[in-house]
């Protein structure tokens, strides 16, 4: 009976280093479940399993890689053998779960699922552990990794609008709508008890965002302009650009391409590599002011997508000064947490003056967070 | 043991009848919900069935459906009960003439009487089970959701001035949601989670079959292939199950048995509903028609 028992287990265990969280409650609606199901019937076992344990989409692939790993030899044995192990297994579920009464779920927990560490450390060390692609540092992340934060991108932006929208709803300073509310008081013999308000539409910014493309921060300027994007619906307008030491307008190329070609489209059609090839911020400020100096006005907001790391150029915070004291915010969205900012050739120390705030953004949620504050 | 194969396929093709196809991964779901007496949590793309899921249910069952919209600033007045204030403060007039005490009346007014129950209180107090469908939970506030909590785990309502309302019979939930915001973990814990998508073409073949009379099978199959590789398309809005049948309707109208570019080209219509979407098809279909 060991094996597939054994095989749950480290399943189970294997599930949760994934990161996906299960709680105790669950385990107890899986065994149960799993009591309940005809086994041979692989679509039904595969469904109660993951009907209890994984309650969001965005774990699904993670879930199907490890019970692919853990149950493929199940599929492929014959009908007697699996018969065999799931009688004995069965009967191992049913004791433990009648034995242990209502406290199944964390007497399994205790005794079956933290019992031997150094099993789990060999696993561990054997699948390489995937994380979760929503709290993943862009930094770092290797490019199957970035694949899999691609995956769960729209879900993202989605989540991200209906922030938006809310924000939105609560945001609206309301007055007294003293006509309706009088009317509607009338049929409770003139007792106001619903009050009535007038919405008042807030005016929507003009977005500019300046996107740094460069090898450094590539993938999280890549998010960055597509979740900028999505949300185009709750602004004016949205214009990008994009940068290595020169600047060049992206927003109709955004327009044009979708999110798995976006990355490859600005990079061979916009004109960010200037004189040096590297990093210069200074460089870049310069050349959008020259070209795109008359989109900045009162109204516009601007997103600057970048680490800051200048490469040793000059810095030329005074030309961050100048858009600054042209338009109405300007918010900095760094990749890097605070720490690192006064090390190596980050110059975010000196732009961070003319800023009217920093996020840190280390991953697709601190960016999430950050936007919704728009 | 033994009979939840029958119990399963006797479940599929009585949905079957209703005019709903699962396949067993779904059944499977539907079957241990209602053995564990817990709420489906039904999520998926828009228009991949979710709703229509609970529907086909009740009517198998032939249980009233119940259903509960929610939208955003929902609250549960709308939800749970309401006091019918207005006749209640009718009451109240009607009694100033007459010597009562006042915590008669206080009672009075505070009974079933002057209780308007909604979705929710309906659900709980039908006298025989019911089917309950929260639709597109992901619309209403984190604080609504708490609010279900209670009713989804122990199937009762507190109202404060009457007390705790148990369930007379335990409904089967189904909840909807479009994922456009993390719902709780509290809730989906709960919960048993279905993750509907759009189906295989196979599977798609015998819907547009059960859903359109006198359809031909091969254009059918045509159909499904031909919806699948549009779904593969970076759409503003991808076309649903329901939008399948309508052109599939279209195209059996038209008096076709093989699926035609000409024809698919004055049909899209049907199935894409912005611009961009019908220009990208269009495309699609135009380069096929070359090859």
């Amino acid at each position: 009976m060991a094996a597939l028992l054994d095989d749950l287990t480290s399943f189970i265990n294997d599930l949760r280093q994934a990161g996906i969280p299960i709680a105790a409650s669950q385990l107890d609606d899986c065994f149960r479940s799993l009591l309940l199901v005809d086994w041979s019937l692989e679509p039904a076992f595969h469904a109660a399993i993951s009907s209890t344990l994984v309650k969001d989409a965005a774990w699904l692939p993670v879930f199907e890689e490890i019970y692919g790993r853990h149950f493929y030899h199940f599929s492929q044995q014959n009908q007697a053998a699996r018969d065999r192990e799931l009688h004995a297994l069965r009967n191992g579920l049913q004791n433990r779960i009648n034995g242990t009464g209502s406290q199944s779920g964390s007497v399994l927990e205790a005794g079956q699922f933290s019992r031997n560490p150094d099993a789990c450390q060999v696993r561990r060390n054997q699948s390489p552990r995937l994380k979760n692609p929503i709290t993943q540092d862009f930094y770092g992340a290797t490019w199957e990794e970035i694949r899999r934060m691609e995956a769960v991108f729209p879900l993202l932006a989605r989540r991200l609008a209906t922030r938006m929208v809310k924000k939105r709803r609560r945001n609206q300073n309301a007055q007294l709508d003293y006509r309706r509310t009088m009317r509607y008081s009338l049929s409770t013999g003139g007792v106001p008890l619903n009050l009535f308000v007038n919405k008042r539409e807030r005016e929507k910014p003009v977005i500019v965002a300046l996107c740094d493309v460069s090898d450094s921060c590539l993938h999280y300027s890549f998010f960055s302009l597509a979740l900028v994007h999505s949300l185009e619906r709750f602004f004016r307008q949205v214009r990008s650009f994009a940068f290595i030491d020169q600047t060049d307008e992206v927003t109709s190329l955004l327009k044009q391409s979708n999110f798995s070609n976006l990355r490859s489209q600005v990079l061979l059609n916009a004109d960010t590599v200037g004189d040096s090839g590297y990093t210069d911020y200074g460089a870049a400020w310069a050349s959008f002011l020259a070209k795109y100096g008359d989109c900045l006005t009162p109204r516009t907001t601007v997103l600057i997508f970048g680490d800051g790391r200048t490469n040793w150029f000059p810095s030329r915070s005074d030309l961050l000064k100048e858009i600054k004291s042209r338009v109405r915010k300007v918010y900095w969205m760094v990749p890097e947490t605070e720490d690192d900012w006064a090390k190596g050739d980050s110059s975010m120390e000196s732009y961070k003056k003319h800023c009217d705030q920093v996020f840190e953004c280390l991953n697709l949620d601190g960016l999430t967070r950050a936007l919704a504050q728009l | 043991m033994s009979n939840m194969k029958n119990d399963l396929r006797e479940l599929q093709q009585g949905l079957e009848k209703t005019g709903y196809i699962c396949d067993t991964p779904t059944a499977t779901v539907l079957y241990l919900a209602a053995a564990l007496g817990k709420p489906v949590l039904v999520e998926g793309p828009a228009g991949v069935g979710k709703t229509a899921i609970s529907q086909a249910y009740a009517e198998y069952y032939n249980r009233p459906l119940i259903r509960l919209q929610c939208y955003e600033g929902i609250d549960e007045a709308k939800a749970l009960y309401e006091w019918n204030y207005k006749k209640q403060l009718l009451h109240i007039q009607a009694v100033a003439g007459h010597e009562l005490n006042v915590a008669e009346v206080e009672h009075e007014v505070f009974s079933d009487e002057f209780l308007l129950p909604r979705p929710l209180l309906q659900a709980i107090t039908s006298p025989e089970p019911c089917v309950l469908l929260i639709d597109e939970i992901d619309k209403v506030d984190m604080e609504f959701e708490a609010l279900l909590l209670e009713l989804l785990s122990e199937y009762q309502v507190t109202i404060p001035e009457l007390g705790t309302v148990c369930a007379r019979s335990i409904p089967m939930v189904f909840i909807t949601s479009n994922a456009s915001r993390e719902l709780s973990e509290a809730l989906k814990r709960r919960c048993l989670y279905l993750f509907l998508d759009f189906p295989d073409p196979e599977l798609e073949t015998r819907i547009l079959q059960l859903k359109i009379p006198g359809i031909q099978s091969e254009l059918a199959g045509q159909m499904a292939a031909a919806l699948r590789s549009f779904r593969e398309l970076d759409l503003k809005k991808t076309p649903s199950i329901a939008e399948a049948i309508d052109w599939g309707m279209a195209l059996t109208l038209m008096g076709l048995e093989t699926l035609e570019a000409e024809a698919v080209l004055t049909t899209l219509n049907v199935l894409f509903k912005y611009r961009e979407d019908l220009d990208k098809a269009r495309n699609i279909v135009l380069k096929e028609q070359e090859v």
